[in-house]
């Protein structure tokens, strides 16, 4: 039966149909006469249902109708559009910072089975980094992990045809590109000999830093550079939409951990001062729980074997996504996420309070259309329906130009994150699916919200006093004007709560 | 199901239905046609009946419905439904099927 319906989308379909109902009730109307048949017009309205596509054309003729509308008053549409796209936007920048930060996963092959490993001395509540003997025992040795690479982050000058750049690099190892399942986008990526002293060591380039730096250009694989001094070879690039590990600035370039023995040959046998941030990736079937208690088990026995990694009482492992930026961070960074996105919502609010306002100005005009309209027969869900309609079409547009604005906020924002002495790191705000979910969500909660106010007023207008007193009859006088003032102080508040916030953590930014 | 009951006598067109179903309800079922329209129109984008433009006796012209054969069917189905209807509130009622004679 919806195959039937289908058709009836076309419009020259439609008419024929109405054409032939018309014809067929004329033929019938002189057969049998007008007054047997009774009310024609009414047979003729309920008939249609069966053809036509009542409920999407009526939905459709609302849209329109408050397309035009907007049109119409194009001060009103601008106004209404850039409170709400400001909101919006703001909103959604912040909360593409978030999920920046903490909730996009790696691009790597099965991010959340990743895990950090944290170990802490006895008695201290901050978190140590491992040396690398003791990376590679519990490597070598822990049942409940596929695998397990280490890395460490430095800054060395980067000199490549004697022009040199700081560059944020991670010192990685051998398993490190392969446990995370990258391919590289030129060349190769860095291997095993990472963890053998070699004389050209061979270093990664970042792919967002090949791009600026030396703007793509593939032959830039077996040159020879100086990394701090020491001579390199550059191997490959890694893949586009890798950053690193290192959930706050870019990494650059990938270099072997044999660079880090270079300047210090008891890298590979000192334990007990850390070195190496260890991720490690979970076997599949195995949860979080069950690899802490293997690595507890490993870690005593790791203790009775040497004397120095008794130090470590304990190993936490976290999920790697909250263990950003580090695993300090675990305990705070929910907290910080939702201060943020609290924040987020307050400019939205306030936003959503400008717009009502506007909109209840606006609303009073309308008082007039909506009685003619009720009267005329209208159902009240039916008006209620069309005031939805050109709210949610005013917070699409509003959603719409939010995005734009909250994109060009986020470049603004990540060169605010940017710390006076990392010159060169770049943050990836860049939007993905999650951010325009939220935008989208954002704005259509913003347009029921506010839709819900003058639609409210208009169930409860009284058509008699409306269409006699041309309108300045209940919304108008005393009570409207006290949830007025409300609306204000509210709007008022919001706005210092969230000037002061602002400041102070611009103030933080800056000290940090 | 009337409507299709009384098209399975032969084709008639919207008016003809109605008075058909009258006048064999001796005058006790009169439908009225802004019903009865509508639902012929549903019975169509069903697929039970069918319409043609045909030239009545009269000389005029008017849309003929006639029953198809999956229209048939589902009389036949409509029918049955009915009668265990109808045999159900004769329990309830409290008249065993066929005492109801009188």
């Amino acid at each position: 039966m919806i195959w039937r319906r289908l058709r009836y989308l076309f419009p020259s379909r439609r008419r024929a149909e109405e054409r032939d109902m018309q014809e067929e009730l004329d033929a019938l109307a002189q057969i049998g006469g007008k007054r047997e048949l009774g009310n024609l017009t009414l047979a003729a309205e309920n008939a249609r249902e069966t053809w036509q596509w009542t409920s999407l054309e009526a939905a459709v003729t609302d849209v329109r109708y408050a397309a035009r509308g907007l049109r119409n008053n194009p001060g009103f549409a601008a106004v209404a559009i850039a409170t709400l796209a400001v909101g919006i936007g703001a909103n959604t920048a912040i909360f593409s910072v978030v999920n920046s930060l903490f909730l996009r996963p790696l691009p790597v092959q099965y991010p959340y089975r990743l895990v950090v490993l944290a170990p802490r001395e006895r008695g201290s509540s901050e978190f140590h980094d491992l040396s690398y003997p003791d990376y590679r025992d519990y490597r070598d040795h822990d049942g409940a992990f596929s695998d397990m690479l280490g890395f460490a982050l430095g800054m060395p000058g980067l000199a490549v045809d004697d022009r040199p750049d700081r560059v944020l690099t991670g010192y990685v190892t051998g398993n490190y590109f392969s446990m995370l399942g990258l391919q590289p986008a030129l060349g190769r990526l860095i291997g095993s000999e990472a963890e053998m002293p070699a004389a050209m060591p061979a270093v990664v380039l970042g792919y967002n830093y090949w791009q600026r730096r030396f703007n793509s250009d593939s032959r830039i694989i077996g040159k020879t550079a100086r990394l701090d001094g020491r001579a390199i070879t550059i191997v490959g690039v890694a893949p586009k939409r890798f950053h690193g590990t290192f959930s706050l600035a870019e990494t650059d370039a990938y270099a072997p951990v044999s660079l880090l023995a270079a300047s210090d040959r008891s890298f590979w046998t000192r334990r007990g001062r850390g070195d190496l941030r260890v991720i490690a990736r979970l076997k599949p079937g195995m949860s979080l729980r069950q690899g802490r208690a293997s690595l507890e088990v490993t870690a005593r026995r790791l203790g009775e074997q040497s004397p120095e990694t008794s130090k470590y009482t304990s190993m936490e492992v976290y999920p790697e996504w909250r263990a950003r930026p580090q695993p300090d961070a675990v305990g705070s960074a929910p907290a910080m996420v939702c201060t943020f996105l609290a924040l987020a919502s307050v400019v939205l609010l306030v936003a959503c309070v400008n717009l009502a306002n506007i909109l209840r100005a606006r609303g009073k005009t309308r008082e007039t259309e909506m009685a003619v309209r009720s009267a005329l027969g209208a159902a009240r869900s039916r008006l209620a329906r069309q005031l939805l309609t050109e709210n949610v079409l005013l917070a699409a547009w509003g959603g719409a130009v939010g995005i734009l604005i909250s994109a060009l906020m986020s470049r603004a924002l990540s060169s605010l994150f940017t710390p006076i002495d990392l010159p060169m790191v770049q943050l990836d705000f860049r939007p993905d699916w999650r951010v325009f979910v939220y935008a989208f969500s954002a704005a259509l909660l913003a347009g029921l919200i506010v839709g819900l106010g003058p639609v409210r007023s208009a169930w409860r207008s009284n058509l008699n006093i409306v269409l006699h007193e041309g309108g300045r009859g209940l919304s108008g006088g005393r009570r409207g004007g006290r949830s007025r003032n409300v609306l204000v102080v509210t709007q008022i508040a919001a706005s210092m709560v969230l000037l002061v916030a602002a400041g102070l953590f611009m103030r933080s930014l800056e000290g940090a | 199901m009337l409507a299709l009951r009384t098209l399975h006598f032969g084709p008639l067109h919207g008016y003809g239905i109605a008075k058909a179903i009258r006048s064999t309800s001796n005058e006790m079922l009169n439908i009225e046609f802004g019903s009865l329209y509508p639902a012929l129109k549903r019975l169509e984008a069903r697929g039970w009946i069918a319409s043609k433009w045909e030239t009545s006796a009269h000389n005029r012209r008017a849309k003929y419905y006639r029953l198809t054969s999956a229209g048939r069917k589902q009389l036949t189905r409509e029918r049955s439904k009915w009668a265990e209807f109808v045999e159900a509130i004769a329990l309830v009622m409290g008249s065993a099927p066929g005492e109801v004679e009188r």
